[in-house]
C-alpha cells in the first residue's frame, strides 16, 4: 500500500499528519488484536477515523488504512464492508466539498494533494468493483450502491465536470459499467443495476448505452460471454421512451440547457442503436442471435423507429444462419411489415423454405405451427400461394407423427374455408377448362399427371392449384382412430366455420397414450377368435421371419 | 218507446209469479202449507235479480282482475276456477257497508280516543260487527253449556242431580259400554238426547216460519236453515249396501233351503220304507256304497277317482285338476335328438361362421360399430367443460378424442372408475345369483348374441386342446397336444401346483423346473385349477393369466426361446377369452410401464408381439391394440437407427406394425419414415439389415398399393434404392409407381347435396292483442303482475284510509253540530226565559202603572 508520500515541505504539518498516522498505526495493532472478537470496537475505530478524515486533511491518511481493511476482504468481510462504507462516505463528502477539484489559485500542494486524493479514490472504486462477480451476493449489492453512490456524487458537481464523470473512460461510472460487463458471474449485479438505476434514471440509461457502445468498439479481444453479458444488461432495459415528455428522471445533475442532448428522444434513440449495431457487428453465436431475436419485437423495434433496414439487414442475416433462428428472424420480420410497412417481397418464399421434412419432428413444431397461422392469416394471400403452402404441409404430413397431422387437417380447413379457389384441390369434377384434364386428355386410361411441382421454390410457381391433396385422403386411412377420424372432416361437408386451431397444437405421442391409458376398461375388450397355430414359429421347426425377427432384436438389445 | 218504470217492474213481477191475482183465503191456506222451503229461496233470488236489472248502477263488472290473482293462480286454475270471476260488485252495497263497518269499529275507537278507565265488555262477540246477534246469542248458549259440563265432570255435588254420568273402564280413550255390540242402543240413545233439542229448534222454527209468512217478506238467510240433504254419494252407498245385504240374504235362504233338501233327499229312502212299510236293508259297507252311489250317477266314474273325490271338497278337487292340466299342457315334450350331421353340412356351418365373424371384423375395422367407450369420450369431455366452465369455449380437439392429460380433470376419471366399479358390483351379482354360466360365455353372448350357439362349443373345443388330458386321461391327452415337447413323463415335475396369483410367485413354482416345462406347468396349473372345479379358482386363475402376462415381458428379457414364448402366448390368448378384462388391463399395465420408461425393451417387443397375436389388431379402435400401435410408432418416430440394435428392434418393429395392418391396411407414416431414415443412414446399413429394411419396404408397397398418395409416398425411395443397388426392389417399387400413376384421378370429395339456406320464419301470435303482455321471460312477467298487484293494494289501502278520514271528519262534524245545536237550543231557552221574565215583568210594570193610573 503506497503511503502518503509528500515531498512537500510544510513538516510541522507532515509530522503532525504523520504522528497521527503512525499514533493510529500503533494504537491500531494492539487494538485489532484485541478486538478481533469485538467488532464494535472496529466499528468505532472505523468511525473516529472517518470522522478525522473529514475533519481536516492532516488525517487524510486514514483513507490508506481504511483502504487496507477494504482490501483484506477475504479475511474479515464484516469490517472490509464498515471500511468501505465509510469511505464511500468520505470520498462524498470530499467530492461535495470539492476537495478533489483542482483550482488554479491551489498551490503545488494542494494540486498534490488533490491528486493523491483522485488516486486513493480510483484505487477505491477499484476494489470495489473487484468485489462485483463475487459469490457474496450482499458483498456485491454494497459495493454496487457504493459505487453509484460515488458516481451520484460525481455526476452532481457542475454541468462540465459531470459530463466528464459520465463519458470518459476513466471516470467511475465507466469502469463500473466495464466491471458489470466483464465479470461472468455479475448477472445479479447487472439486474440490479438495470432495476436500481437505468430504469430509474434517464442519463445513467443513455451513458450505459453510451458506454457499451465505447466497451465494445475498445475492447479487442472481446470474448463470447462479455457479448452475453452485454446482451443480458440489455435485455433487462425495458422502459424505453416513446416520447420527449418521459425523459424526466436525472440521476446526476440535470442537463442545464433545453437544447442538452439529454434532453432529446432522437439523440436517445441514437445512442442506443449504435450500441445495439455496436452488438449486431460483433461475432454472434447462435444463442446470442436467439437471445436478441427474442426481444426484438418489445424491445429492440422501439429504438429503431426510423431505421428499420438495419433491422432488416440483421434479421435477414441470422434467417440464413437457418434451423429455429430462420422461424424467429421471420417473426421478427412479419412484425416489421405488419407494424412498420417493411417492404420485404421474399417473405412468403422465404417461409416456404423453411417448410422442410424436419419442421414436423422438431421440438418447436407447436411454435412454427402458430407462427405460420398467423402468417398465413391474411384473406388477401394470392390462392396460388396458399395452395403450395397447403400441398407442401399435406406432403410433409405423410411422414408426420400424429401430433403433426391433427393440427395439420384442421389448418388445410380453415385455409380452404378461407380461400375457396383452393377447395379445387380437394373436389374437381371432369371439366375442360380445369388445366389436370387439359394436360391429361386421356386421364381415363392413363392417370393424370400431378402437376404439383415439389421442388419450385416459389411458392407462386408451383401450380399446387392444379393439383389434389391425396396426401390428406391417405390419411384418413391413419392408424390412430382419433386422426383417421380426424382426416375425414376434408371429405365432409364444410358446415363448420372454422376450426380453433389451439385445441390441436400440442398433440402427442404422449398425450394420445396418456389419453387412453388414463382410462379404465369399460367394456369387455374383443379377443382375437382364432388361437393361430403358428406366431413366431413356423411347420417344420424353427422361427418364421417375424419370429427371426423378434429373435433378433432381442438378441441384440 | 219503453215502457215506463211502473209497469215494467209490475210486469216483471207477475212473469216471476211474485204478485198474481188476487187469491182466496183457502187458497191461502193451502198455499201456506205446502209451501217447501226452497220455494222461499227461489222468490228472494227472483227479486234480487228483478231489482239488479231495474237499478244497473247497483252493480258493476270489476275493472280489474281479481285480487291475489297471481298468488291464487294454482288455486283458480284448477277445479274450482274462477271464484271471483263472476261475482259483481255492488258499489252502493259495499258503501253502505264500509260505512257500516266504520260506524262499528271506527266510531267507538274514535269516541274512546283521549279516555282513560271504562268498562271493558267481554262477553263473546260484543265488539265483533262481524256477528250477527242470533250468532253471538248461539256461542254464548254454547260456551254457557259448556262451562257447566266441565263443571259438572269434577263436581261431587252437583252430579247427582244432573244426568247420571257414566264413569267407569274405558278402552282406547272410549267407555267400555260403548264398544261392545252395544253401540247399536247407544246411538239410539244419543238420537234420543238430540231429538229433544231438534224438536225444540224445530218449533221455535217453524214459528218464526209462520210470522214470515205472515208479514210475507222475503226472510233473511239467517233463519232459513233447511234440513241437510243426503249427498248423492251417501245415497249410492246406501243403495248398495242395501242391495248386498238383500243378495247375502237371498244366498243364506237359497242354501238354507238346499241343505233343507238334502236333509229331505237323505231320509227319503226312510220315508219311502216307512210308508210302504219295510225295513230298510242294512247300511252297506263303505266300498258298495260308493258303488251304489256310483250306479245312481249316471256316467260311470273311476272308482280310485271315486274315492279321491269323496275324501275331499268338490271346489278342492276341481282345482287340483286344473293344476294337472295345466303341468301336463307345460310338460316339455320329448325333443328329437339332433341329427348328426353330414361332413358337408360341417363344413358348411363352419364357413357360415367364418363369414360371420369375418364380417363382425370387418365392421370393427370400419369402425361402424364404434365402441361405447370410444363415443363416451368427446361426450365425457363435453360435459365435463359444459359443467365446469360453462363460458369457456368447449375444446375443439375433443370432437376428435384428442384429450390432452392435462385438459382431463383427474377428479372426473375418478369419478368415472367409480361408476364403473359400480356397474361391475352389479354385473358381478348379477352372476353370482345366476345359474352357473361360464364368465366368458356370459360376456362372449353379450356381444355376439347370434353366435351364442356356435361359440361355446368352439371355445370348448379349443380349451380343451390346452386342458385336456389332465382333467381326463392324463398321459394320452398330453402326449397328443400338438407342437409340444412331450412333458407327460418328465422327470422331477410335480403334477400339482398352488396356483401363481403373482408374477413373484409364478416364478416361485417355475424356478425348479427347466425353462421348456413351462408350458406343460401352465397347462396343469390350468387344469388343477380350472373354474369349474371351484368357485375360488375364477379369480385365482385370473391373477393367474395377470401374472403370465408379466411373465412373457420378464421371458422377453431372460431371452427365452421363441417356441416356448409362443405357446405360452397361446395359452394366454385361450385364458383371455374367459379372462378378457383382467388381461386386457395387465397389458395395458405392461405399455404403460414401456409408456413411462420412454423406451422399449426385449420384454415389450414380446409383448407387443403377443398383443398382435391374441387382440384383433384390425379394429378401428382396441383398448390395447391402439395404444400398443402408439408405443411403437412413438418409438419409431423418436428413434434414429444409428446402431445395430436400433437398427434390427426398428425393422422388427416396423414388421410387427405391417403384421397388425394386414388386414386393415392402414397406413403409418411412422414406419415410412423410419424405413426411409434406415435406407438412408450413414454408414449403410449392412446385407443383412438392409434386406430386413428392403423385405419391410417390399411389404409396405404391397400393402398400401392402393393408397391414393401411394407416388407420394414411396417416390423418396426411388433414388435411395438406387444407391443401395437393390435392383429387384427398385423394379418392383417402379412397377407398383406405374400402376399407381395410372389409377390416379383428381379428387372428387364434395359430392354432396347443397345445403339448405337456413330459413327462419318470425313467431307470429295468432290473435295478438295489444294490451297483453307477450313476455317470454317468465320470471320478469311474475314479477311484473306481483307488483301491479302491489301497487293496486297499496291504492286501495290509501283509499280506505282516506275513506276513514272522511269518515272521522263526517262525524266530528256531526259532533260539532250536535254540541252547537245544544247550545244553541240552550242559548235559545235561556233567552226565551229571559224574555218571558222581562214581559212578565213589563207586564207586571204595565199593569202597577196602570192601576196607579187607575188609583189615582
Amino acid at each position: 500500500m503506497p503511503g502518503l508520500i509528500l515531498t512537500n515541505g510544510d513538516s510541522r504539518k507532515r509530522k503532525r499528519t504523520d504522528g497521527s498516522a503512525t499514533k493510529v498505526n500503533g494504537v491500531k495493532p494492539r487494538k485489532a488484536s484485541k478486538t478481533t472478537t469485538s467488532s464494535e470496537n472496529t466499528q468505532a475505530d472505523i468511525l473516529l477515523l472517518e470522522e478525522q478524515i473529514l475533519e481536516s486533511r492532516e488525517h487524510y491518511n486514514n483513507i490508506v488504512k481504511l483502504q487496507s481493511w477494504v482490501d483484506n476482504a477475504d479475511k474479515k468481510p464484516k469490517t472490509a464492508t464498515l471500511a468501505a462504507v465509510a469511505l464511500c462516505r468520505a470520498f462524498c463528502r470530499l467530492i461535495a466539498g470539492e476537495h478533489l477539484v483542482k483550482r488554479k489559485e491551489d498551490s503545488e500542494a494542494d494540486a498534490q494533494v488533490v491528486d493523491w486524493l483522485k488516486q486513493r479514490l480510483r484505487g477505491y472504486v477499484q476494489s470495489l468493483t473487484g468485489w462485483i462477480g463475487s459469490p457474496d451476493a450482499s458483498k456485491e449489492s454494497t459495493a454496487l450502491t457504493l459505487l453509484m453512490r460515488v458516481v451520484k456524487e460525481e455526476t452532481s458537481q457542475g454541468a462540465k465536470r459531470s459530463e466528464q464523470a459520465w463519458r470518459t473512460d476513466r471516470s467511475t461510472f465507466y469502469v463500473v459499467v466495464k466491471a458489470l460487463l466483464e465479470s461472468a458471474d455479475a448477472e445479479a449485479a447487472r439486474e440490479e443495476f438495470v432495476e436500481k438505476y437505468v430504469e430509474e434514471h434517464d442519463d445513467v440509461r443513455f451513458y450505459t448505452m453510451l458506454a457499451i457502445k465505447q466497451f465494445s468498439c475498445t475492447a479487442e479481444e472481446k470474448s463470447k460471454h462479455c457479448i452475453s453479458n452485454e446482451l443480458h444488461l440489455l435485455s433487462k432495459i425495458e422502459g424505453i421512451p416513446d416520447a420527449p415528455e418521459q425523459l424526466g428522471d436525472w440521476y446526476g445533475q440535470p442537463p442545464s440547457p433545453a437544447t442538452h442532448q439529454l434532453l432529446s428522444l432522437p439523440a436517445h434513440r441514437k445512442v442506443a442503436q449504435e450500441c445495439w449495431l455496436s452488438i449486431f457487428r460483433a461475432p454472434l453465436t447462435i444463442a446470442h442471435r436467439k437471445a436478441i431475436l427474442n426481444i426484438m419485437t418489445p424491445q429492440i423495434l422501439l429504438w429503431f423507429n426510423n431505421r428499420m433496414e438495419i433491422l432488416a439487414d440483421f434479421l435477414t442475416d441470422s434467417f440464413n444462419e437457418g434451423g429455429a433462428l430462420s422461424l424467429l428472424a421471420l417473426s421478427g420480420i412479419f412484425t416489421l411489415m405488419t407494424e412498420r410497412n417493411l417492404d420485404y417481397p421474399d417473405f412468403y418464399t422465404k417461409l416456404y423454405s423453411l417448410l422442410d421434412e424436419d419442421v414436423m419432428h422438431s421440438k418447436h413444431r407447436s411454435r412454427f405451427f402458430k407462427l405460420l397461422d398467423q402468417f398465413m392469416n391474411s384473406s388477401h394471400l394470392p390462392a396460388a400461394l396458399v395452395a403450395s403452402f397447403i400441398k407442401r404441409l399435406a406432403c410433409l404430413s405423410l411422414q408426420a407423427p400424429p401430433g403433426g397431422i391433427v393440427w395439420v387437417v384442421p389448418w388445410v380447413y380453415n385455409m380452404l374455408k378461407r380461400h375457396p379457389a383452393c377447395t379445387f384441390m380437394l373436389h374437381r369434377p371432369y371439366h375442360p377448362a380445369h388445366a389436370i384434364y387439359a394436360s391429361n386428355p386421356a386421364y381415363q386410361e392413363n392417370g393424370v399427371e400431378d402437376a404439383f411441382k415439389a421442388l419450385e421454390v416459389d411458392p407462386m410457381h408451383t401450380s399446387a392449384v392444379d393439383s389434389s391433396l391425396w396426401e390428406l385422403q391417405t390419411l384418413t386411412e391413419h392408424w390412430h382412430p382419433n386422426v383417421a377420424t380426424l382426416a375425414k372432416i376434408l371429405s365432409e361437408q364444410f358446415t363448420k366455420r372454422e376450426y380453433l386451431l389451439e385445441d390441436f397444437q400440442d398433440h402427442s405421442y404422449a398425450s394420445l397414450l396418456d389419453a387412453e391409458l388414463g382410462k379404465e376398461v369399460r367394456k369387455v375388450p374383443e379377443v382375437e377368435w382364432e388361437i393361430p397355430k403358428r406366431i413366431l414359429t413356423e411347420e417344420g421347426g424353427g422361427l418364421n421371419g417375424l419370429g427371426v425377427l423378434l429373435g433378433r432384436a432381442i438378441d441384440s438389445s | 218507446m219503453p215502457p215506463s218504470q211502473l209497469k215494467r217492474l209490475k210486469s216483471s213481477l207477475r212473469e216471476q209469479g211474485i204478485t198474481g191475482p188476487q187469491k182466496s183465503k183457502k187458497q191461502k191456506k193451502a198455499a201456506k202449507g205446502s209451501k217447501p222451503a226452497s220455494d222461499r229461496i227461489q222468490r228472494n233470488v227472483a227479486l234480487q235479480q228483478i231489482r239488479d236489472t231495474f237499478n244497473p248502477f247497483e252493480l258493476k263488472a270489476p275493472s280489474r282482475p281479481a285480487k291475489f290473482q297471481h298468488a291464487n293462480d294454482r288455486v283458480a286454475t284448477n277445479g274450482s276456477g274462477g271464484r271471483y270471476k263472476d261475482v259483481l260488485h255492488r258499489p252502493g252495497v259495499s258503501k253502505s257497508a264500509g260505512e257500516e263497518m266504520r260506524r262499528a269499529t271506527l266510531l267507538p275507537e274514535m269516541q274512546r280516543r283521549h279516555k282513560v278507565g271504562g268498562l271493558v265488555d267481554r262477553r263473546i262477540g260484543e265488539g265483533d260487527p262481524g256477528m250477527t246477534a242470533e250468532e253471538r246469542a248461539v256461542q254464548r248458549y254454547a260456551q254457557e253449556k259448556q262451562r257447566k259440563k266441565g263443571a259438572s265432570l269434577f263436581d261431587l255435588e252437583a252430579s247427582d242431580d244432573d244426568e247420571p254420568k257414566k264413569i267407569g273402564l274405558t278402552h282406547g280413550g272410549k267407555n267400555i259400554d260403548e264398544l261392545g255390540a252395544d253401540d247399536f242402543g247407544e246411538q239410539l240413545s244419543g238420537a234420543e238426547e238430540s231429538e229433544d233439542d231438534g224438536e225444540l229448534m224445530r218449533k221455535k222454527r217453524r214459528r218464526s216460519d209462520e210470522e214470515e209468512e205472515e208479514n210475507g217478506v222475503a226472510g233473511d238467510e239467517v233463519d232459513e236453515q233447511p234440513e241437510r240433504k243426503k249427498t248423492k254419494k251417501e245415497v249410492m252407498e246406501e243403495v248398495i249396501a242395501k242391495s248386498k245385504l238383500h243378495k247375502y240374504e237371498r244366498q243364506q235362504a237359497k242354501e238354507d233351503d238346499d241343505d233343507l233338501r238334502e236333509e229331505l233327499d237323505s231320509g227319503t229312502s226312510d220315508l219311502l220304507a216307512l210308508i210302504r212299510g219295510h225295513k230298510p236293508p242294512p247300511p252297506p259297507p263303505k266300498v258298495p256304497e260308493a258303488g251304489v252311489a256310483a250306479n245312481s250317477d249316471e256316467p260311470m266314474m273311476n272308482p280310485e277317482r271315486m274315492k279321491l273325490l269323496s275324501g275331499m271338497d268338490r271346489a278342492q278337487v276341481n282345482k287340483e285338476y286344473d293344476s294337472r292340466l295345466r303341468q301336463l299342457a307345460q310338460e316339455q315334450r320329448a325333443k328329437p335328438s339332433e341329427r348328426t350331421k353330414t361332413a358337408e353340412e360341417k363344413i358348411q356351418e363352419e364357413a357360415a361362421r367364418l363369414k360371420e365373424l369375418e364380417e363382425k371384423r370387418a365392421k370393427m375395422m370400419r369402425g361402424d360399430e364404434v365402441s361405447d367407450d370410444e363415443r363416451d369420450i368427446p361426450q365425457q369431455a363435453d360435459e365435463n367443460a359444459a359443467v365446469d366452465q360453462e363460458d369457456v369455449i368447449p375444446d375443439e380437439a375433443v370432437e376428435f378424442g384428442f384429450t390432452s392429460s392435462a385438459a382431463q380433470p383427474k377428479k372426473d376419471t375418478q369419478q368415472l372408475v367409480l361408476e364403473d366399479e359400480d356397474e361391475f358390483a352389479f354385473d358381478e351379482d348379477l352372476i353370482a345369483s345366476g345359474s352357473e354360466i361360464d364368465m366368458s360365455e356370459a360376456s362372449e353372448s353379450e356381444q355376439d348374441y347370434d353366435l351364442e350357439d356356435e361359440e361355446p362349443q368352439a371355445e370348448a373345443d379349443e380349451e380343451d386342446e390346452f386342458v385336456k388330458g389332465i382333467l381326463g386321461d392324463m398321459p394320452n391327452g398330453a402326449a397328443e397336444f400338438e407342437g409340444q415337447p412331450a412333458p407327460p413323463s418328465t422327470p422331477g415335475l410335480a403334477f400339482t401346483y398352488p396356483c401363481p396369483r403373482s408374477h413373484p410367485e409364478l416364478l416361485q413354482v417355475s424356478k425348479d423346473s427347466a425353462v421348456d416345462q413351462l408350458p406343460t406347468i401352465i397347462q396343469r396349473i390350468r387344469a388343477l385349477h380350472h373354474p369349474s372345479l371351484s368357485a375360488d379358482n375364477k379369480e385365482a386363475m385370473a391373477d393367474f393369466s395377470a401374472a403370465l402376462v408379466d411373465h412373457l415381458s420378464y421371458m422377453g428379457m431372460q431371452k427365452h426361446s421363441l417356441a416356448i414364448t409362443e405357446q405360452v402366448i397361446r395359452h394366454l390368448h385361450s385364458l383371455s377369452r374367459t379372462y378378457p378384462e383382467t388381461i386386457a388391463k395387465a397389458f395395458r399395465s405392461q405399455i404403460n410401464s414401456a409408456h413411462e420408461r420412454k423406451d422399449l425393451h426385449a420384454g415389450d417387443l414380446v409383448t407387443l408381439t403377443a398383443i398382435g397375436s391374441i387382440y384383433p389388431t384390425s379394429d378401428h379402435f382396441h383398448q390395447v391394440v391402439t395404444p400398443a400401435i402408439t408405443l411403437m410408432a412413438r418409438w419409431l418416430e423418436m428413434s434414429t437407427p444409428n446402431s445395430v440394435e436400433k437398427h434390427t428392434s426398428g425393422g422388427f418393429l416396423v414388421a410387427l406394425c405391417l403384421s397388425y395392418q394386414k388386414l386393415s391396411k392402414r397406413y403409418i407414416p411412422e414406419a415410412i419414415r423410419f424405413t426411409l431414415r434406415a435406407l438412408s443412414s450413414k454408414p449403410t446399413p449392412s446385407g443383412e439389415l438392409k434386406r430386413v429394411h428392403l423385405d419391410n419396404l417390399t411389404t409396405m408397397a404391397n400393402l398400401w398399393q392402393t393408397k391414393p398418395a401411394f407416388p407420394e409416398i414411396f417416390q423418396p425411395f426411388l433414388p435411395l434404392l438406387k444407391t443401395l443397388k437393390a435392383k429387384n426392389t427398385h423394379q418392383s417399387l417402379l412397377n407398383h409407381l406405374k400402376t399407381a400413376h395410372l389409377t390416379r384421378r383428381p379428387l372428387e370429395l364434395h359430392h354432396h347435396r347443397p345445403s339448405a339456406i337456413r330459413t327462419s320464419i318470425p313467431k307470429f301470435e295468432e290473435g295478438f292483442n295489444p294490451e297483453k303482455h307477450y313476455d317470454p321471460d317468465k320470471e320478469r312477467s311474475d314479477a311484473r303482475k306481483l307488483q301491479r298487484e302491489y301497487k293496486r293494494e297499496k291504492k286501495g289501502a290509501v283509499r280506505e284510509l282516506r275513506k276513514d278520514a272522511r269518515f272521522i271528519g263526517r262525524e266530528q262534524l256531526r259532533e260539532k253540530k250536535e254540541r252547537d245545536w245544544e247550545y244553541e237550543r240552550k242559548y235559545r231557552r235561556l233567552v226565551a226565559e229571559v224574555q218571558g221574565e222581562e214581559g212578565k215583568e213589563s207586564k207586571s210594570y204595565e199593569r202597577e202603572k196602570r192601576k196607579r193610573k187607575g188609583g189615582r
